[in-house]
């Protein structure tokens, strides 16, 4: 229903908080777990990376493909692979799509 | 006001369109408390034809064609407990256009209408903004109490 384009007369924040009024968890967006769309997780709802503003079906691709690789360990890994518009990387990350990822793996290794 | 709610929830839509985390109502609902303004789930319980004072944020506005040729506003608003339903006829429409039709959130009196086994709809006596509830509360009109009935 969320990625279809049009439901009914029904915005999609309606229906996301009807999910959550029927005890669904809506989790953020991710960069190691959201797709493009909208998306059913171990019975939760994952936000698709389009849904942020500004990231557009090519630059969601560009990560898809780079995920492909293996998942990201950094912040600072993911902008060197999908070489980003940093404005592309703040929203994301005011979005919490790198909660759980170290700044960088290289620091968190040494301690 | 919750702030904090608020700007959780300006800074998800401004970033997604959508907010995960927290519904629009929620950061008023403590002030609209006080003056007696009850949720969707509350006014399943009033009786049919109890006054009631409700708000939430405008999802869709009907205006079907009628027998009588009088134009019948229908309004779906959500608040944080799910939707409900607004009947707005042209008396009350007249007044309150501008409210109704550019309105995000409606703050809104009337009368319970119940049909049905489980039907439930308000029907609009009169609406406020968000702003004007708060410019009242500011300025401390009605010596803090907002008469909204008779």
């Amino acid at each position: 229903m969320l990625n279809a384009e049009h439901v009914g007369s029904y915005p999609k924040s309606v229906i996301l908080n009807e999910a959550k009024r029927k005890g669904i968890e809506i989790r953020g967006p991710h960069i190691n777990e959201s797709r493009e769309d909208y998306t059913a997780e171990n019975g939760a709802i994952r936000i698709g990376l389009s849904a942020l503003n500004g990231l557009g079906p090519k630059f969601c691709e560009r990560i898809l493909r780079e995920r492909d690789n293996g998942p990201f360990t950094s912040v600072k890994a993911f902008c060197l692979r999908t070489n980003l518009p940093q404005k592309i990387i703040l929203r994301l990350s005011l979005a919490g799509a790198f909660l759980g990822l170290p700044l960088n793996a290289r620091r968190r290794a040494c301690g | 006001m919750d702030k904090r709610e608020l700007d959780l929830f300006l800074t998800e839509s401004e970033l997604m369109r959508v907010s995960a985390s927290t519904q629009i109502m929620a950061p008023f609902r403590e002030d609209l408390k006080k003056y007696d303004f009850i949720q969707s789930a509350a006014l399943k319980w009033k009786i049919h034809g109890s006054k009631v004072k409700t708000a939430g944020r405008v999802i869709i506005i009907h205006t079907p064609p009628t027998k009588s040729g009088k134009r019948i506003l229908f309004l779906t608003l959500e608040d944080e407990e799910g939707i409900f339903d607004l009947t707005v006829f042209e008396d009350v429409h007249s007044r309150y256009a501008k409210k109704i039709l550019a309105g995000t959130v409606l703050l809104v009196e009337g009368v319970l209408n119940r049909f049905g086994l489980r039907g439930v709809s308000v029907v609009a006596k009169r609406f406020w903004t968000l702003r004007e509830f708060y410019e009242r509360l500011r300025h401390g009109r009605d010596k803090g109490k907002l008469y909204f009935l008779p």
